[in-house]
């Protein structure tokens, strides 16, 4: 930002304080991170069906994510999409992670309605038309549960300009928070959603929403859509670019 | 991670596998202090004063005397201070007080790193130090359970470290996100590995159980 703009102050009514930390909530430096909405993740057949968990706990916050996409989209900021995937080979999978999959009756690139689980290019990898990406959105390819490791995430924000991150996805406790706690280690100002995300177990997704209130926000903050919503419909007059 | 050519111990008897959660650890089968590191973040900012954290740090020594006592690899790790600057205010500082010295001692780390924020594997040598000493299976307990102890298991994880959460020899924030802490491993049969308590850790690197 040049030193002449001049930009309404613009906080998210969040917890555990008014999100941006600086009060400077614009379109060209704030992200939309959509973490794993994969029919493996929120789909019937996929990963996490396969395991025997409610899928509507995973599904509950796609209604929700959808009115924040149009909202961002219409806004001007920048919207990223993850997938978590492996190659068709799993030469990217580590043997524990293949394992512990097996064992639970889900194994990673075993065979299953929505095709290979977990493996890139098949149909239960891919993003669920609720919220899929637009033409021009950049999507994220990770091998694991965060999307800093082993990807380009951490250059495509720093030559978009992103310094605020705005979360949804699946899961809370997992791939979400694994993301966000690395966002914030890199110094990214950090905000999740919390009607945007959801977990394979209730107590979870509680416990790692109030992981991030922390100590006055250790990861950053958390808030409904609603609220976010509110700042960012208001038109954007005030600033001067 | 080869699973194979584990060489056989001396003593201390070593067991297999330790009883722990979701699964016995670890996956492989082979428990074998030669590829095993204690990580152990001791970063003074994040240990919070609840009741019985000092029960906690003689669990978190416990566990290192029996890794080192086998043969193991002990991490200690700290963190640069603080959010960058300019950032919401920094995280309370908890009080210093002469432990943490203690601690150390007691830990006698092989190697005691300093990594740049609360996941140890960011702008540390955690990795490489790791790698060069042939450490494929972590231990990782500490001060800041739903903090550095968290986000390094999650980060080790995605590195194809096997990993085991030790809780009771980790200090918490907030004792009641000790259980979500354990659950966030469990589920999806191990989804960061593994989960147990000191006395079955220093059992299986044949400690005396008693002593925890």
């Amino acid at each position: 930002m040049t030193v002449d703009t001049v930009a309404a102050d613009r906080r998210v009514d969040a917890k555990p304080y008014a999100w941006p930390y600086d009060g400077s909530l614009v379109p060209e430096r704030t992200a939309l991170i959509c973490i794993d909405w994969q029919v493996d993740f929120c789909g019937p057949g996929g990963y996490v069906d396969r395991m025997g968990y409610d899928l509507s706990l995973t599904r509950a916050g796609l209604e929700p994510t959808a009115r924040v996409l149009a909202a961002f989209r219409s806004w001007g900021g920048k919207v990223i999409h993850t997938r978590e995937g492996h190659r068709p080979d799993l030469s990217d999978c580590p043997p524990n992670k293949l394992w512990r999959s097996k064992q639970i009756g889900a194994g990673i690139g075993d065979p299953g309605p929505a095709g290979r689980i977990l493996v890139r290019g098949e149909p239960g990898w891919e993003i669920v038309p609720e919220v899929a990406p637009v033409e021009g959105e950049l999507i994220v390819d990770k091998p694991g549960k965060g999307a800093f490791y082993a990807t380009d995430l951490d250059l495509l924000l720093r030559l978009g300009g992103v310094t605020h991150i705005v979360f949804t996805g699946i899961t809370t406790d997992v791939c979400v928070h694994t993301t966000m706690r690395d966002a914030n280690d890199r110094g990214y100002e950090c905000l999740l959603l919390t009607d945007c995300t959801g977990a394979t177990d209730p107590g979870n997704y509680a416990a790692a929403l109030k992981m991030v209130t922390m100590q006055g926000g250790v990861f950053g903050a958390i808030a409904p859509s609603s609220a976010l919503l509110e700042v960012i419909a208001v038109p954007a007059s005030s600033v001067t670019l | 991670m080869n699973t194979t050519d584990a060489p056989v111990r001396p003593e201390p008897a070593v067991a297999k596998t330790l009883s722990a959660q979701p699964y016995m650890w670890p996956y492989h089968g082979c428990l074998d202090p030669a590829r095993t590191a204690l990580v152990a973040c001791v970063d003074r900012k994040w240990r919070a004063p609840v009741p019985d954290s000092d029960e906690r740090d003689s669990r978190l020594g416990q566990i290192a005397g029996a890794v080192r006592a086998s043969g193991g690899f002990v991490v200690a790790l700290t963190a640069t201070t603080g959010p960058p600057v300019g950032r919401r205010p920094a995280l309370r500082v908890f009080q210093e007080t002469a432990l943490p010295d203690t601690v150390l001692a007691v830990l006698d780390p092989d190697a005691a790193l300093e990594a740049g924020a609360t996941n140890g594997f960011y702008s540390s040598r955690l990795d490489d130090v790791l790698r060069a000493n042939g450490r494929t299976d972590i231990i990782v307990a500490g001060w800041g359970l739903e903090g550095p102890v968290h986000s390094t298991l999650r980060a080790a994880n995605d590195r194809g470290y096997e990993c085991l959460l030790v809780a009771d020899a980790s200090t918490p924030l907030d004792p009641d996100l000790v259980f979500g802490s354990c659950e966030m491993v469990r589920f999806s049969g191990g989804i960061f590995g593994a989960f147990a308590g000191t006395a079955d850790v220093v059992a299986a690197f044949g400690g005396d159980p008693a002593t925890t």
